[in-house]
């Protein structure tokens, strides 16, 4: 034997039905939201490892430059000795080392370009979209079955004047039932 | 890559729904809203918790990759 309706409030049912749809779309923008976060950070790692390459490209031409510099103090002085080059080996150390930081940048770069869709892949999206599955099928088919309830618990409180919380049947009784 | 933002959003939705959910339910307590609970609300719920933790290590994900890669001369 089918158990009855016990619904005390209809209207707390109809207040339930529309938060749903109200958290059905909040879920749904939260998604969306993500998924575009998400597109924005791969393009920024990809523009990051541009930037860092057009860097490895200028530290290549400084330390071409700081190469020659030092070269060019490296001729004997009228005086037949050697003139002091520690200010030029210091700035070729410095340039080499900045491309070396460039270089090892671009590599991290790299490195993250080739991991990221796949860890994205990991941890986030079979839940994201697990749940945009949810939202587009159970939870649609099952707000429109809440939905034809309180139609029917509306359709029989309105046969019913005294109609009060408590257990009741549906679908609601036809009117000589009632008597 | 800031997921802060739909992530409040998400938790807050889910705040707000399951708030709505315990008034409802004080109101309602039939085979229909067992059903309901079992396979609508129930996993709506839980499956929001995991998008939730999800997100949490998207982000965690996305400050180690900014840290690595962005650019600072």
């Amino acid at each position: 034997m089918p158990e009855g309706a016990d619904v005390a409030s209809i209207e707390a049912l109809r207040d339930w039905l529309a938060a749903l749809a109200v958290y059905r779309d909040g879920v749904g923008e939260s998604l969306a939201g993500v998924q575009i976060e998400v597109r924005r950070g791969l393009e920024w790692v990809a523009e990051q490892s541009a930037l860092w390459q057009r860097a490895v490209r200028d530290c290549e031409e400084e330390v071409t430059q700081r190469k020659a510099e030092l070269a060019a103090k490296k001729f004997p002085n009228w005086d037949g000795r050697m003139p002091d080059t520690t200010v030029e080996e210091r700035n070729l150390r410095r340039a080499q080392a900045r491309l070396e930081y460039a270089e090892e940048q671009v590599r991290k770069c790299r490195s993250w370009i080739a991991r990221l869709p796949k860890l994205i892949e990991e941890c986030y999206t079979p839940h994201g979209h697990r749940l945009q599955l949810f939202l587009e099928g159970d939870l649609t088919r099952g707000m429109a079955v809440l939905d034809r309830r309180i139609d029917a618990l509306e359709r029989y409180a309105g046969l019913k004047t005294d109609y009060s919380s408590g257990p009741s049947a549906i679908p609601a009784p036809k009117p000589e039932e009632q008597r | 890559m800031r997921f802060g933002a739909s992530r409040s959003q998400l938790y807050d939705a889910q705040k707000t729904a399951r708030a709505r959910w315990d008034a409802a339910a004080e109101t309602w307590n039939d085979a229909s809203r067992r059903d309901f609970e079992e396979h609508v609300w129930g996993p709506l719920d839980s499956q929001t918790s995991e998008v939730l933790r999800a997100i949490d290590q998207l982000s965690t994900l996305f400050t180690q990759v900014r840290q690595d890669c962005e650019f600072n001369p």
